[in-house]
């Protein structure tokens, strides 16, 4: 059987560097350190969760959660950043959505999906110069009603089962949850930032107390967190892969300059840590 | 959203390729007067602002998506690539 050794929540934008003064320095440096924690981890397999930002879904697709089935991913190249091409798993990708598909969250294999900024950022903080093989497992935050925290959280875990089922022993696996924390997009709020939401979402998920959360309807997200805090969906994936694991806080800065909430946390797996 | 699909198709189309991309810097009415769009719906989109796009209906995420098209400018500002030399 394979482990989920390590989780981890974090924003996967920045913007043009200067536009943040200090607290922009240090959210990427932030970003940086969740990087050096998941390679301290040695993971074998990287699922970072991210929503799709209209780059590859279309408005009126219906899948609330997709995996990218292919051994190499090509970036969208959006943001400036680099199209070269890393390193995926086909394989693990496609048995995940047969495993759910007779499951209570379905999962859509995709084919030919091209990893935007949610995806390629984490990727290159995370991989330090290795290879490790990146697992993108998106959401799609534009559905009406958008994927609800339960159904990431009972996604989450089927990651977790079925690791721990399906995969090679000790196969070390790590998640990522990114995006959010608020932000209101394109909205008439643009450019709020509830830092009450944020703290909520990443102290009760570092307490181990995601259950708090799951009661949150879209509309209350919509709500409290924004258009954006819809992504806290995919912390809620990452979390229900460790379910009653605590954590801390590795970055947390409101930056209106950037219309959003920019936080990371890490938690650690209370399987291991009782072992 | 459903009655915005012929909007929400030409901005996918706009996003996924750079040449009709670079046609619509350089000439947007032009480009909005070959998708057959109402003429009120080319106002809208010409003007290019987030009030104008939400009067039209187009999707929060599709209003970031054009508004990127639409002003260059404000992409650049969204950039990853001042932080490359710093990774790790």
């Amino acid at each position: 059987m394979g482990l989920i050794v390590g989780g981890f929540g974090t924003a996967h934008l920045v913007m043009k560097r200067g536009t943040a003064g200090e607290a922009g320095e240090r959210v990427f440096a932030g970003m940086k350190e969740i990087g050096r924690r998941i390679r301290a981890l040695a993971p074998d397999r990287v699922i970072i969760v991210s929503s799709d930002h209209f780059y590859n879904f279309r408005i009126g697709d219906d899948s609330a959660f997709s995996i990218a089935a292919e051994d190499v991913h090509i970036p969208f190249g959006d943001m400036h950043l680099p199209k070269d091409p890393f390193v995926g798993d086909a394989k693990f990708a496609g048995d995940f959505a047969a495993y759910c598909s007779d499951r209570a969250v379905p999962v859509c294999a995709m084919r030919d999906y091209l990893p935007d900024h949610g995806v390629v950022i984490p990727a290159l903080l995370i991989s330090g110069g290795s290879p490790i093989p990146i697992i993108p497992l998106i959401t799609n935050t534009a559905l009406e009603p958008a994927p609800s925290l339960q159904q990431g959280w009972e996604l989450g875990g089927l990651i977790r089962s079925f690791v721990a089922e399906e995969r090679p022993q000790d196969e070390r696996v790590v998640v990522v949850g990114t995006g959010g924390l608020s932000h209101w997009l394109a909205v008439a709020d643009m450019g709020k930032v509830n830092s009450d939401f944020d703290y909520r979402i990443m102290d009760e998920l570092t307490g181990a107390h995601p259950e708090n959360l799951l009661s949150m309807s879209p509309a209350e997200i919509l709500a409290e967190g924004g258009n954006g805090g819809l992504e806290v969906v995919n912390w809620l994936i990452m979390a229900g892969a460790l379910p009653g694991s605590p954590g801390e806080r590795v970055y947390y800065e409101a930056i209106p300059e950037w219309v959003t909430g920019m936080g990371g946390i890490e938690l650690f797996n209370k399987e291991i840590n009782a072992l | 959203m459903e009655d915005r699909k012929h909007i929400h198709d030409f901005v996918h189309r706009l996003w996924q390729s750079p040449e009709l991309r670079a046609r619509f810097e350089a000439d947007a009415g032009a480009v909005l007067a070959e998708q057959g769009f109402a003429e009120a719906e080319c106002a809208l989109l010409l003007d290019g602002e987030f009030p104008a796009l939400g009067e039209l209906g187009m999707h929060p995420l599709a209003q970031m998506v054009y508004s990127l098209a639409r002003n260059p400018q404000i992409a650049d500002q969204i950039s990853f690539g001042d932080y490359l030399e710093d990774l790790e």
